[in-house]
């Protein structure tokens, strides 16, 4: 909104200023016609010519400069411009008309001329407008207080300049020759001009352009300044003053104070063009940690980063390889992260070693290196049979606590490619690197965390649902079973097969391991189970033949603890084999005693076949009603309490020796709360699982 | 809880590492690291010395049987000596000692190499 009412403002301005000139040039003609010139009408012709510019004027220094190279380029333009205007109406005007044009003001020659005159002093002073506020644009680049109170006291001057060309009347006098300078305005023009000079000194921006703009605003200064000098020398710039002694006066001015600025920034840029390019890197460099700062807070994705580095300094050193080696998680080893430059041939064939060669050196001192030969120095020398065209390098460390955490390298295929600024460029390069690796890291790692955290979830979830949900209806058993769950999954697992209406298969495992893999061993466990107590009725040649099959199925470092039970109630006999798991505590009526049950067998899955096939032993028990099987695992007799100290085993045979006249379920009870009890607050770390079988009392006895 | 660690002693062509404390899911990977580092140097007769090991779970006794593949084809052997009672019922009730030769004395289980 605001906008439009000042463009409106702007448009309004621009149209009033063009119809105050264009009545200008009506009176001007008038008078032309009527041969006459009243001084009085004079005045307000100059006032009304100033106010017209003043607003045409205000519209352009309302104009808006996108950066200091769109404001060289319009300067450039509007010269070339206002000179190709300025110089075209000469081309279709003879000399006559020029000495005709001396009796101006006072007397017009023609028409012709008077549009001349008003055409030129028109554009001459857009022109000068322009430059003026680009010309001060350009003094104020990065100036202080004082250089702005100094240009603002030289328009004042020349404000005082021009009402003294006024008073002094030389211009009115008639015919011809103008008189010479007052006194007065000889100390003025001398004050205007000791002033342009010293503001011309203001040239800071050359600074801030990089050495290509440095290179073209050079090659533009040199082009213009003839023609601006030219300008002001020439008998059309005169033309102004003939139109009206302010405008002549105020464009002059600007005309030379244009021609001081371009001849000093000339030498400016002159003197600077030397150091353009290394001013120009250092630049680059800032820019690029500038860059990396804002990759770091923005880009938490860990490949990304990495590979921004790469591209970064091959960037910034200009530089055609470049690549990232970073520690490799637990061993030492570096392995590369990142490369810019490198096919992926190069990445299989690179024989670099983090013992030996550049990255021992680096490694070694903790300090970064320069090569400027590389296929003269011995640290070096190696990567050569790697690629040919490596010609120097530098490599940095990625020091984190003093650690290294991995190599940043450079390469060029010239000889002393690099200098000592650049290996203290990267080095700082390689610190924001470092920093930006290990936020994303971090990130990284927290999300691994939630990952494994909804592993676990899903783990103890697969976990209770392979346990059986429902207690087996086996008449004369009396069962009931029960897994705690540890605070991190263990692997315990039970289940029943039903055989036959009196026969029950059992199982109790303990896998090792934990999360996903442990549940999926499980649900493998199970399955085996299932369809091989349908074909072998034993449970040694089960489980000799689980053995194998597991063993083949399994990872190197996992294994299972397990029992495996039939429990015939016709036959009255109980069949089981341990695979290295924990005894079976059997509670007999007929010595009112707890036995433990410890028949040889190694875990399964430890050994191919043999070993197993061999230890392995079955022993049948023949039981009476009132008997107790209490099958466990060792996450219940190991269990411990904030003192360290472990439940054990005996802890466990004391409580089924005491509830012996419990049913299954009571005495599950019994000892789950005897356990939690013990316990107490103390962490748990594995499952504990507990089984128990009862010999019901048969009815008929 | 004891913190795990594990040191180092090479006589002669055996290595032995001690290990001490609780070796469970959370310290078996620096103990695979030891071991690992001992095969990457062609190393691949050891013994494991278990005098101030106070636990091991089953991750613990996983270690064991990721490497004795590749130590046994190599020649070589895990020979396993100075276990607690109760640290050696854990291995005992898991069969190990028909998988590995367990001895009293770590100077006996050097010897028979």
């Amino acid at each position: 909104m605001r906008l439009k009412l000042k463009n409106k403002q702007y448009l309004l301005f621009s149209v009033g200023s063009l119809i105050i000139v264009g009545m200008v040039f009506i009176l001007d003609i008038v008078l032309y016609l009527s041969h006459t010139f009243p001084p009085n009408i004079y005045l307000i012709r100059e006032m009304s010519i100033v106010i017209a510019y003043f607003l045409l004027g205000y519209v352009i220094y309302h104009k808006e400069y996108t950066n200091i190279v769109h404001k060289l380029k319009t300067f450039f333009l509007s010269i070339l411009g206002v000179f190709i205007t300025v110089s075209i109406p000469r081309l279709f005007l003879n000399q006559n008309y020029l000495e005709r044009i001396t009796n101006l003001p006072v007397l017009i020659s023609s028409v012709k001329s008077l549009l001349n005159s008003t055409f030129i002093s028109f554009f001459a002073t857009i022109f000068s407008f322009s430059v003026l506020f680009i010309l001060r644009d350009l003094i104020y680049y990065r100036s202080k207080k004082g250089t702005r109170k100094l240009f603002s006291l030289t328009l004042l001057l020349l404000v005082a300049y021009v009402i003294c060309t006024h008073f002094s009347g030389r211009f009115y006098e008639t015919a011809g020759a103008f008189s010479e300078k007052t006194t007065v305005e000889r100390v003025l023009y001398g004050a205007l001009l000791f002033f342009i000079l010293f503001l011309s000194l203001r040239t800071a921006w050359v600074n801030y352009l990089n050495k290509r703009q440095k290179i073209a605003a050079f090659w533009g200064g040199i082009l213009i300044l003839p023609g601006a000098i030219m300008l002001t020398r020439s008998a059309t710039y005169q033309h102004i003053f003939y139109y009206s002694v302010t405008l002549g006066t105020f464009d002059l001015f600007v005309a030379h104070f244009l021609n001081v600025y371009i001849a000093i920034a000339l030498i400016s840029l002159l003197l600077h063009l030397p150091t353009a390019s290394i001013f120009d890197r250092k630049m680059k460099q800032i820019s690029s940690l500038h860059n990396l700062s804002q990759v770091i807070n923005s880009v938490l994705d860990y490949d990304k980063v990495v590979t921004k580095i790469t591209e970064l300094v091959t960037n910034v050193l200009d530089c055609k390889y470049s690549w990232l080696e970073l520690a490799d998680g637990n061993s030492d080893r570096l392995v590369v992260a990142s490369a810019k430059g490198l096919t992926n041939r190069d990445l299989e064939t690179m024989n670099l070693n983090s013992h030996s060669g550049v990255s021992g050196w680096i490694i070694q001192n903790k300090r970064s290196i320069l090569v400027n030969e590389v296929g003269k120095d011995a640290r070096a020398k190696y990567l050569r049979d790697w690629k040919k065209d490596i010609g120097s390098l530098l490599g940095v460390p990625l020091l984190s606590q003093n650690q290294i955490m991995g190599i940043l390298y450079a390469m060029k295929e010239d000889e002393f490619g690099f200098d000592h600024e650049d290996q203290q460029m990267l080095q700082a390069f390689a610190n924001q690197a470092t920093i930006a690796i290990e936020n994303a890291r971090l990130v990284e790692e927290s999300l691994e965390k939630e990952r494994l955290e909804q592993e676990m979830r899903v783990a103890h979830q697969t976990q209770m649902k392979l346990l059986p949900q429902r207690r087996p209806e086996i008449q004369g058993l009396d069962i009931d079973a029960i897994c705690i769950a540890a605070n991190e999954v263990g692997g315990d697992y039970y289940s029943f097969v039903e055989l036959s209406p009196s026969r029950l298969g059992i199982v109790i495992a303990d896998v090792s391991g934990k999360g996903i893999s442990a549940a999926f061993y499980m649900a493998q466990l199970k399955g085996i189970i299932d369809a091989f107590s349908k074909i072998y009725e034993s449970p040694k040649v089960l489980l000799q033949k689980l053995n194998r099959t597991l063993y083949d199925n399994i990872d190197r470092m996992s294994f299972v603890s397990l029992i495996y039970a039939v429990v015939d109630t016709n036959k009255k006999r109980l069949n089981f084999c341990r695979a290295g798991h924990c005894p079976v505590f059997y509670y007999s009526t007929r010595d009112k005693k707890v036995h433990t049950l410890v028949p040889a067998g190694i875990g399964v899955a430890l050994d191919k076949g043999p070993i197993f096939d061999r230890t392995i032993e079955q022993i049948e028990i023949c039981f009476n009603p009132g008997d107790i099987f209490v099958f466990y695992t060792d996450g219940l007799s190991e269990a411990r309490n904030q003192n360290q100290e472990e439940f054990g085993e005996q802890h466990l045979q004391q409580i089924i020796s005491q509830g012996n006249q419990l049913s299954a379920q009571e005495l599950k009870t019994a000892i789950v709360d005897e356990l939690r009890q013990f316990i107490g607050t103390a962490r748990t770390y594995d499952d504990m699982s507990l089984l128990i079988v009862k010999i019901e009392e048969t009815k008929e006895e | 809880m004891a913190e795990f660690g594990v040191e180092r002693k090479d006589v002669n062509g055996v290595s032995v590492l001690y290990i001490k404390g609780y070796l469970d899911a959370h310290t078996a990977p620096e103990f695979e690291q030891a071991i690992r580092q001992l095969l990457n140097e062609g190393r691949y007769k050891i013994v494991v010395n278990f005098k101030d090991l106070s636990y091991i779970s089953s991750a613990g006794l996983g270690v064991f049987m990721g490497f004795i593949e590749e130590i046994r084809n190599n020649k070589g052997d895990i020979k396993l000596s100075n276990m607690t009672d109760k640290v050696f019922r854990i291995f005992d009730l898991l069969g190990f000692p028909s998988l590995y030769e367990i001895f009293q004395d770590e100077q006996e289980a050097i010897e028979k190499f």
